[in-house]
């Protein structure tokens, strides 16, 4: 089953059991499942269907949830709700969730930094320990001004960040190591070319269930890994 | 007076856009699939739009000149669709960060208003979208 703002590439897949929210409807539509999981009415959407989907779950034997990026926005804060739904349908059945990352390794990313600081974003290092807060996301550096050199690392803030966070990138000197062009790489004061991963360069990523993937270069390049490049930067520090 | 909609816009990821944009960036197959808007039918017929025609997207952030697409998906007026890319960040406010999720937080919902562009407006170049990054 699918539940999204719009009629996806995989809500085609499974139409009976497709489901439309609107934005920022998702709290209401789990507090609708909750209800018809206890076999009270629901007081949104289509009360057949709702109904059919609580007996579909109820009969699963095992199931996954994925919860999108678009449902994390919608919730914010009140991710309290949809751990709420999880630990109902573990009441009932087994379920579980798995998020959906919206690029390569970003999980391999978001747990090292769990790992070593305890929190997933906004992290300093200012003064030699980590630090989490709001202020130290990268839009709110860039709109205080707090920022006046960046180091990026395999990936594109330009094209992916908005307006307002890309321009104030985008007017201090930054140093970009990346195999690609791109709207950073262009904007940058220095291009570091590196191998690429995966393919050129080892390592080990995480895939989106979790599983930690070990990658050996397959292709041989004459261009340095994103790691030899940071430790000749730290060696010339 | 032109007819104008207000619209508020949801950004995804599109696997096609993303494969045309590890291609380049810099494509005509990039631009494409990400200088598109996807609007409802009804707000379609408001503006008396038709499908490839150009479109001003404008809100307090920004503005852009993207093509105009009629959804096939039932109605959702007022609800329009964007591929992720420098073309919906140019509308998109700074997210508010939120602990429980990674990345930067949770984007603000994009409001913007939509018309028909200028008989000569041409869609918004990532060229320009750079220039006006680098402004």
């Amino acid at each position: 089953m699918v539940v999204d703002v719009r009629k996806s590439s995989t809500a085609h897949m499974c139409s009976n059991y497709d489901f439309r929210v609107t934005p920022g409807g998702d709290e209401q539509f789990i507090q609708a499942i909750l209800s018809v999981l206890d076999g009270k009415i629901p007081k949104v959407g289509d009360k057949k269907k709702m109904i059919e989907l609580a007996s579909l779950l109820k009969k699963t034997e095992w199931g996954a949830v994925f919860p999108g990026p678009g449902m994390l926005a919608s919730l914010g804060d009140r991710m309290d709700s949809f751990e709420g739904m999880i630990a109902k349908l573990n009441e009932i059945t087994t379920f579980r969730a798995i998020p959906m990352v919206e690029q390569y390794n970003a999980r391999g990313f978001y747990e090292l930094l769990r790992e070593k600081t305890g929190f997933v974003n906004c992290v300093s290092f200012e003064g030699g320990a980590a630090a989490h807060g709001p202020e130290n996301s990268v839009a709110a550096a860039g709109a205080s001004g707090r920022f006046d050199a960046a180091l990026v690392v395999g990936s594109d803030p330009l094209s992916s960040l908005p307006f307002g966070t890309a321009r104030a990138l985008a007017q201090i000197p930054m140093i970009a190591i990346d195999p690609h062009r791109s709207l950073t790489t262009d904007a940058s004061k220095v291009v570091i070319p590196s191998a690429l991963s995966g393919l050129e360069a080892g390592g080990t990523a995480v895939r989106m269930d979790g599983v930690k993937v070990r990658f050996e270069p397959i292709i041989e390049s004459k261009l340095p890994t994103d790691e030899q490049i940071l430790i000749r930067i730290m060696e010339a520090i | 007076m032109a007819a104008e909609v207000e619209v508020t816009i949801v950004t995804m990821q599109d696997i096609f856009q993303d494969e045309a944009r590890k291609k380049s960036l810099y494509s005509d197959e990039y631009q494409k699939y990400s200088a598109q808007i996807v609007l409802d039918k009804q707000d379609m017929a408001l503006l008396k739009a038709k499908d490839g025609e150009r479109l001003l997207v404008k809100n307090d952030v920004g503005s852009v000149v993207v093509s105009a697409k009629a959804s096939e998906d039932e109605a959702h007026p007022g609800i329009a669709f964007m591929i992720k890319s420098p073309w919906s960040n140019q509308l998109a406010g700074n997210p508010v960060p939120v602990a429980a999720s990674a990345g930067e937080g949770k984007n603000a919902s994009i409001r913007a208003t939509v018309t028909m562009a200028g008989l000569n407006a041409s869609i918004t170049t990532i060229t320009e979208l750079f220039s006006r990054m680098k402004g």
